[in-house]
Order: C-alpha cells, then structure tokens, then sequence
C-alpha cells in the first residue's frame, strides 16, 4: 500500500482539485436566495429611467395627469410582475437522458416541458439546463404552452469532461409580457448522468500497446464466434457453416472456419498513479493543470483500448489501483470498463509506477 | 388575419391613440389633426397592401434634421411654447416614423413617439376626456408591446410565423389583454392616491380657457352682465360640505361689490385691499367677521373655470378662503381677491356665514357714522324716486321693514326680462332722465342690474345706506355628483342694505326666474352624469393634492381605528346578535391571518429548496396501501406509530421505525434495511387474511 502515500503536497492538491470537480455537488439554496432572479433588459432600463425622469417631473410641477402617467407606468410594472409570474408558475420540465454518455460527444435529450397550470397558458418561454459551465446545452424555447398540457422537445447536449454530472434542474426565464424584466425560475430536476471518457481512433495505440507488452494473441481456428478462414465444404460439415456469399463467387460450396474464442483474451492495466514521472513545470497551477491533462489523456486511452478490443471480439479486463474487472466480452463489459473509467481518479503512487496505461494477455 | 398585417394594425392603433391624446390639447388645430390623419391612414394602406415606401436612410435622417430644425424654430420664433413646440415636432415626428417602419427598432421608436405625445398631452390639458385616452393607450400599449415583444423573441429564437399566428392570433389573447389594461387602469387609479405629494407645485400651465365674463372689475356700466345672462358656459361647480340636497337654495356666492352710482355706472371707490394672514389651520380668514358671528358656518369647495377676474367667490359672507394660493388679499367690502387673474381650474374652500334673519330695530342716532358716506351718495335728478319710495315706504318705522316693502313692491310691480327697454323704444313716447328713472317708471322691466340698481338708489333716497353686489346664483343642482353648476347665466346682482344691529343684509329684489319663466330648460340625466364625472375628475383627480392625500391617510386611519375599538368593545355590546357579527369578524381576522402566515411560511420553505420533512418514503405508502386493501386504514390525525401500535404487526412496527429514521432522522435506509423492509412487506401481506 506504499503508494497510497503521497510523495508531494502539491500531488495530494491535485488529487483533491480533481476529486472535487468530478463531484459537482447541488448548490445549497438558502433562505436568502430568492425563488425568483430578476434582471433589466435594454428597454427596461430606459423604461425605468423615463419614469424617475417623468417623477421628478411631476414632482416638481405638481400637474396631477403626470402623477397619473407615474402611476400607469408602475401599474405597467406590477402587470408585467404579473403576467411573468404567471407565465413561470406551473412550469414543470422533465429531461430523458440517454443510457449511455461520452464526453465532448452531442448526446439528444428529450425535455418534457409541462404547464400544470388549470387556466393560464404561459408564453415566451426559455429553458436552460442550470449547469452552464460543465456542459453545453442548447436553450428551448417555448412561445405558448397552453395550460394542462405537455410539449416534447429534443434538445442537444454536450459534456465535456467525463466523470458524475449532478444535474439540478433547470432555469426558466421570461421577458413576457413587455420585455422590460427578465423573470427567471429555478426548477429542481435533479438527476445523476454518468459521463463515459471520449473515446478515440485506436488502432496504432493497440499496435503500439501490445509491441510494448508482448505479441498479439496468435489466432487459432477453434468454435468461436469470428471468422478465421474459409475453405471447402465438405460433408462432414454442418450445412449452418457453409459461406454462401464466396460459394456465389467461386460456384463451389465454401465453408467457414471460426477463430477459438478464449485465446482473445487482454487485460488493461491503468496505473492512475501521479508520479514525478512528469516533469514539474515552475509554477505549481501549471503543474496541476498538466497533469491533469495528462490523467485524462490516459483515461481516453484506456478506454479507447477498452472499446478496440471489446469490438474486435477480446475478453477485456481491467485493473486499476483501485479496482479490477475480471476478463468478459461483449458491449456491457465495455460499460462496466467506461463506468469505472468515467469515475477512476488519481491514486498516490511511486516512481516504479508511473502514469501509464498497458495491455497484457 | 396575416400575422404582419395584425402586428401593423395594433401598431397604427397605438399611432392613432397617440394623435388622440395631442388633439385634446388645442395645440394643434384641425387642419394640422386632418392633414396627420390622412397621412396616416395612407401609410396604413401602403403598409398592410405590403407596398411601403421605401425611404433610403440618409434621407429618413436628413428627413428628421429637417424636422427637428422645424421644431426648434416654432419653439423659439413662433409658438415660444416648448410644450405647443413639442406637440407639433413629436406628431409630425410620428407620421414621418409611420413611412419608414421596417425594423423591430422602428417600432420601438414609434411607441416610444406614441407615449411622448401621451406625456405632452397630460401636461397640456386638465380635460376629462384625458382620462379616456390613457385608457385607450393601456389597452393599445399593453395590447402592442405583448405582441411586439414575442415577435422579438420568436425572431430571436426562428419560431415559424404560422405557429405564432395560430398561438397568438385568437379571440382569447385579445379578450386577455382587455381584461389587463382595465386591471392596470385600476392599479394607475389606485396607485395614483398613494404616490407622496411633495406639497409644491404652484398653479399648473394654462390648461383651459378663459371664461369671458362681466361685471367684476372696479367699474360696471349698467347692462353689462346681459349678454352673459345668456350664456351657458360653466363658470363653477360648488359642493356643500354637509348638503346631500340643495337644502340652502338661497345663497349668494358674492364676487365683488360697489358703493358709488353715478347715474350710469357702478364704482369701487373703496378700494383698500388688505393682505389676509393664513392662520394654523391654513384658513386666510377676517378675523372681525369670526369672532362677530354666532351663525352657521359652511363650508364649500369650488372649483373655478378660469374666468378674466382675480375675484373669488364665497357664499353669501365670507369669512375665509384655504386653498394652494400665495396669498389672499380682502376689501373692507368683504370680496375676497387673489394676486392676479388665474388661467387654469382652480379648488379652493371656502368659508361662509349663512345670512341670519335680522330683527326690525329702529336706528339710534350713530348709525349713519358707522359707514362711509359712499353708501348714501345719490346722483342728482333723483326727485321723482324720492317721491316714491317715500310712497312705499310710509308707515314703516325701521330700516329693515322699509327696505323690505322697496324689495316687494318692486319684485311685484316690474317685468323681468333680459331685453330691457330696447325693443319698446320706437313706440315709446317718453324716457327717463337717467336709467333708474326710466326703468322706475317708463320701462318697468328688466334684469337683476336694473332692480338692483333701482333698490339701491332708493334706499338711499331714504337714508338707508346700500351698495349693489354681483356674483352668482346657485344655478343647477346636480343630484349625482351633490354639488352646485353655476353657469355664466347665473350670473346675478342684488343689493346689501346696512341695518341697525344686523350690519350688511341682503335684498334681492328681482324676481326669481322660475317665477318669471326665464328659467333655461334643465340639463339631462346624461348631461348631469357626464358633468359629475368632469367634476369628480378635476376634483379628486386634476386637483389632487397633498392635502387630500393627508385627508384619506387620516380617514383610512380613522376607520381603521374605529373597526379596532369596535372590535374591542365588541364584547361589551349589549345585543347577541352584534355580538355574534363581532364574533364572525374576529373569526376572519383570525383566518385571514393564518392564512397570511402558512402562505409566508410555505414561501420561506419553498425558497429554501424542501420541504419541512421529505417526502414520505414510498414503502411507508404502499404499506398504507397494503393495509387498508386489508382493512387496516390509518385514520386521519392518527400518527404513524400510534397506527403501528393499532395494527400490532411486528413487521408494521420495524417498517414504521425505519421510515420515522427515514423521514425524520435523515437516515438513509442501508441495502440490509432495503432488503428487510421487503421481507416485512411480504410478511404483512402473509399474515393478514
């Protein structure tokens, strides 16, 4: 367990800042923050300013119908608090996320946009995911949702990092009915979405990986499910094996022969250490946001590995310093590898360990 | 209809409001109104038949060069006006605006222009019909800004144009908005009481017309109150405080008064002003008059057209004035005055003494030094009157009696009309020498300068001293609005006689004109209520002020106080109906407020993000569920634990321990806990039958 302990402070504050991003915990709302935000727009503000400009006016000229159009302007206000109130209640959205997310990838998401509200439709509506920064995600826009009823829109979303997004919920917002006020809600939607690391080209990588650990696994025809060569049909064979597509072309019955299955077998190892195998740069905010980088680099290789080989018909393992999956095939042992890359964080390691990700047999 | 053409509509509508409100000012005469209205109208056209005209943008801008240097040369050069100024260049302004409509900042600028004339109209006018403007800009504006401002953001976010005509253009949103503007007209009206008065601010602009009237200035010719005995034109609207009937149909409202006849002409010889002190009540009173009185005092508020005189009016004897005035200043003759003629609606109080019967009292021998000598000055050639009124006046002993008997004889001998004298001239053969004379005894008819003429002038052929006075009638009761019309034709003169031990008493010896039949025809129901709305308009409107604003603090405050006692003493009240009345109110109150308090409260939590406790665990309900399909129902107010205890199941108590962990502890339920829950669940439905 030597590893665990840390060589260097400032390994151990990277390890930190990096857990702590991962783990965007929901804001606390308290008693001070306000249920609604309210902000001027262009016209607002003006309106805003000929109105003291108009009070001060009648103010000084005492002329009661000026004192009347101050009142008209501050009813236009109070209408306008309102009808946006009006239009933000009762406005319920429900995202469906997709099973399976990558980071930097455009994911769809189906928001489902309900007004509960019995009479009163609301308009001019625009919707935000409240989680701006960590991800991208395109505004909806509602120009009337009349009310008791439910509208469906398809929204794109982009995460950029891999990791646990606690989604909160949604922002709405309205300049209905005059465009002088923003009026914004917040609707708590909460939801975990489980970022898979992006996953690249990786066909060199394998080649590389596997000069550096040893030979490719030697294919040997066996009962396997992929295809290892073809040759002629005999009668000993199963009618189920014969390849009709070159018994077409060639105009005689060709059988296939399958790969044997447990011979593909790779195991990839990520030592998610952080180690004084990078070098350290002057300035320690550059150094951890270099090595930083660097984990993340190896993460996405690791499971581009992953992906190669779970495609290319290997049973997959995976090892960490952390964790350990046992060698399977198939799409869902490619899951179970992204769910633990998604989440793997940097482990305190030595220098016989350093950040590297390596595939064995 | 097409959504363009819809948006063009509510636009030109918000256009045309805005011309309505500049043509209440009289800034812009009618050829100016027609000539806008049609250019109007034509932009109208071009742009709902799509053909605008396409104005490039170096000339729009030269084009409002061009206008602005017009407005700025009728300001300085030929109206001198910055308002009348304003009016023009905004209106021409707009119309010009109305051509080049293109961008979603066209129109911002159009509306912008719209509310601006709005704005010059209010400080134009004092009219009512202002008030029916605002209106229709509320509705136009809120109707056209809404629209407006989702044309800019469904532009903003590439909404299809037949999905906004298929949301937007419906009945519904029209019938919605309607129902805005007049809930927004409530909120103006009412926020408009409650917006602080500074108390400054002195007479507004010049916001009506002044009122051409006679017979109150320093000199009357005889004959010069006739033509105005004709017209209608209101010239004050008095209302009583205390009256709901025009219970004191015989007042006064005294204007001025004259001492010196000369045979063809009234004179104020007396004529020194005194500059009245406002006293802690803010009242400019005479002081004298006070403290003389133990009559009735009432009190009127008037509101006063501008009219060509600085005369104010009060019933009958004045003996103060409050108001939003400088100073006021008196005559020893008890007129009230201001500093100059004022040119806009005025509102003032007015405090009155109401005439009290004087007794019939023989004069001592000082009585004659108590007034000036002005006030028995007769002109010659009198002898002829004299004899008469020496006539009339035998047998009577006091001043009083005889003034009385030259009231009667002439209010039953002579003819009222408003034409004296002028169409019997041909055929007549004979002519007085001077106008008392000939109407005494050649004419024998006339109006109220005549007889009042005649009976000051005979009065003082016996001693009696006498001055004429003019001022106004009552005129016409409206019974909607409880308060006086006075109109021009009101226009009135009598006669103040000084008598022993009463001072200045009134006589009147013309005849009233219901009497005679010279009565005008009385205004309509619909006339009436339209005036009161103009009198409710100017007086709790237009002439709002810090001091009515104090007023409805206090009365708020005065109800409020007395709701509270009342509901103190409720208790105490001797009947068990009041007391149950009492009862009913303190149990609303007491609701009210405990609705007030859960609506904070829930608003507090939901501000905070939870409720008090989360939510109930959804095993707990399905165990709910599960018993009550077996009859075990949890009654109401019953709580968790008392209805384990009930139901005396193990497996319902363990559940019931883990879910108060849950619910109140913060626990979060462990997959042992999770697993065990289940197995109680499937022990509950196994054991019961």
């Amino acid at each position: 367990m030597s590893y665990l302990s840390a060589p260097l402070p400032w390994l151990t504050a990277a390890a930190n800042l990096l857990t702590r991003q991962k783990q965007i915990s929901k804001k606390k709302i308290g008693l001070f923050v306000l249920p609604r935000t309210l902000s001027f727009t262009k016209e607002g503000k003006r309106f805003i300013a000929i109105l003291f400009v108009i009070g001060i006016a009648a103010i000084n000229t005492g002329n009661n119908l000026l004192y009347l159009i101050v009142a008209m302007m501050l009813s236009i206000i109070v209408i306008s608090g309102i009808l946006s109130e009006s239009t933000l209640r009762g406005v319920e959205v429900c995202r469906i996320l997709p099973r399976h997310i990558f980071a930097g990838t455009p994911v769809i998401v189906k928001w489902n946009i309900s007004n509960k509200k019995r009479i009163f439709p609301s308009f001019s509506l625009v919707i935000d995911e409240a989680l701006p920064n960590k991800l991208t995600a395109e505004s909806g826009y509602i120009l009337k949702l009349p009310a008791r009823t439910t509208l469906a829109q398809i929204r794109p979303y982009i995460f950029h990092k891999r990791g646990l997004y606690k989604l909160e919920g949604f922002k709405t917002k309205t300049s209905f009915p005059f465009g002088f006020f923003l009026k914004g809600r917040r609707l708590d939607m909460p939801e975990d979405a489980l970022v898979y690391p992006n996953i690249r080209p990786t066909k060199q990588i394998a080649a590389v990986k596997f000069s550096k650990s040893g030979e490719l696994p030697e294919k040997i025809k066996g009962y396997g499910t992929h295809l290892y060569s073809l040759r002629d049909y005999t009668l000993m064979d199963d009618a189920r094996v014969i390849h009709w597509k070159s018994t077409a072309k060639t105009t005689k019955l060709m059988a296939k022969e399958f790969e044997q299955e447990g011979n593909k077998k790779v195991k990839i190892i990520f030592y998610n250490t952080l180690t004084e195998s990078t070098s350290l740069p002057a300035n320690k905010e550059e150094t951890i946001s270099g090595l930083k980088d660097e984990f993340e680099e190896k993460v996405e290789e690791a499971a581009s590995l992953a992906n190669y080989f779970i495609t290319s018909g290997f049973e997959v393992g995976f090892k960490s310093l952390t964790t350990e999956l046992p060698c399977r095939s198939g799409k869902e042992q490619l899951y179970r590898i992204l769910r633990e890359l998604a989440l793997i964080e940097p482990a305190a390691g030595s220098k016989n360990m350093p950040l590297t990700v390596v595939v064995s047999k | 209809m097409r959504f363009s053409a819809y948006f063009i509509l509510i636009s030109y509508l918000m256009a045309g409001t805005g011309l309505v409100a500049v043509s209440l000012t009289n800034i812009i005469s009618p050829v100016f109104l027609i000539a806008t209205g049609i250019l109007i109208s034509l932009s109208f056209f071009l742009s709902i038949l799509g053909k605008p005209i396409n104005i490039q943008r170096l000339v729009w801008n030269s084009l409002a060069i061009i206008i602005l240097a017009a407005g700025l040369i009728d300001y300085l050069l030929i109206s001198l006006s910055l308002i009348d100024a304003s009016v023009r260049f905004l209106t021409i302004l707009m119309v010009a605006k109305l051509f080049d409509l293109k961008t979603n900042r066209d129109y911002a600028t159009l509306y912008l222009l719209t509310f601006f004339q709005l704005l010059a109209a209010s400080a134009s006018t004092v009219n009512l019909s202002f008030l029916f403007a605002l209106a229709l800009y509320i509705l136009t504006g809120i109707w056209a800004l809404t629209i407006f401002n989702l044309k800019r953001d469904w532009e903003e976010k590439s909404v299809a144009h037949n999905e906004i005509a298929k949301n937007i253009l419906d009945p519904y949103f029209f019938i919605v908005t309607a129902g805005l503007a007049a809930l927004s007209l409530i909120i103006t009206l009412s926020l408009f009481f409650v917006i602080p008065r500074m108390g400054v601010g002195f007479f507004p602009k010049q916001t009506a017309d002044t009122i051409k009237i006679s017979g109150f200035s320093e000199k009357i010719d005889i004959g010069d109150l006739g033509p105005i005995k004709l017209d209608p034109s209101i010239v004050m609207r008095v209302e009583l405080s205390g009256y709901k009937t025009p219970a004191t149909s015989r007042l006064y409202f005294r204007g001025i008064s004259f001492d010196t006849y000369n045979g063809a002409q009234w004179q104020q010889t007396i004529k020194e002003l005194v500059a009245l002190h406002k006293n802690s009540k803010g009242i400019w009173n005479l002081k004298s008059e006070i403290q003389n009185s133990n009559s009735e005092i009432i009190i009127q508020t008037i509101l006063l057209e501008p009219i060509e005189t600085n005369v104010i009016f009060a019933a009958s004897t004045g003996i103060g004035v409050s108001g939003n005035f400088q100073n006021i200043a008196a005559d020893k003759m008890g007129s009230f005055y201001l500093p100059a003629p004022f040119y806009s609606r005025i509102e003032y109080t007015a405090y009155s003494l109401l005439p009290a019967h004087p007794k019939p009292i023989l004069p001592e021998q000082s009585y004659y030094k108590e007034v000036p000598l002005q006030y028995l000055h007769i002109p010659s050639g009198l002898d002829r009157v004299s004899v008469l009124v020496k006539g009339i006046t035998s047998g009577k002993k006091t001043p009083l009696d005889k003034a009385i008997s030259i009231e009667e004889y002439l209010k039953k001998n002579y003819r009222y009309t408003l034409s004296p004298g002028i169409p019997d001239r041909s055929i007549r053969k004979q002519e007085g020498k001077n106008p008392v004379e000939d109407f005494i005894f050649y004419t024998k008819a006339g109006y109220c300068e005549q007889y009042a003429t005649t009976m000051a002038i005979m009065l003082r052929t016996i001693g009696i001293p006498s001055r004429i006075v003019t001022g106004f009638l009552p005129g016409e009761w409206n019974k909607f609005g409880n308060y006086f019309i006075i109109r021009n034709r009101d226009a009135h003169s009598w006669v103040e006689a000084y008598m022993p031990g009463a001072g200045w008493t009134t006589f009147d010896p013309t005849p009233s004109a219901d009497t005679v039949g010279a009565m005008p025809a009385a205004t309509t129901a619909i006339g009436l209520y339209i005036d009161t709305l103009k009198w409710k308009w100017n007086r709790y409107i237009v002439n709002y002020s810090f001091q009515d604003q104090m007023n409805l603090a206090k009365t708020v405050e005065g109800k409020g106080r007395s709701m509270l006692s009342k509901l103190r003493g409720s208790f105490n009240t001797k009947t068990v109906a009041s007391k149950w009345k009492d009862m009913l109110l303190l149990i609303t109150a007491v609701v009210i407020a405990a609705i007030i308090l859960i609506t904070i409260r829930s608003l507090v939590l939901r501000a905070k993000g939870k409720t008090r406790w989360p939510n109930t665990p959804l095993f707990y309900k399905d165990m709910l569920v599960l018993l009550a399909k077996k009859g075990k129902t949890k009654k109401t107010g019953e709580t968790a634990l008392e209805f384990a205890d009930s139901v005396a199941i193990e497996g319902v108590k363990a559940a019931t321990d883990i879910y108060y962990n849950i619910r109140f502890g913060g626990h979060k339920p462990t997959d042992e806990e999770k697993a065990q829950i289940s197995a109680y669940l499937i022990s509950i439905r196994k054991t019961l039958p």
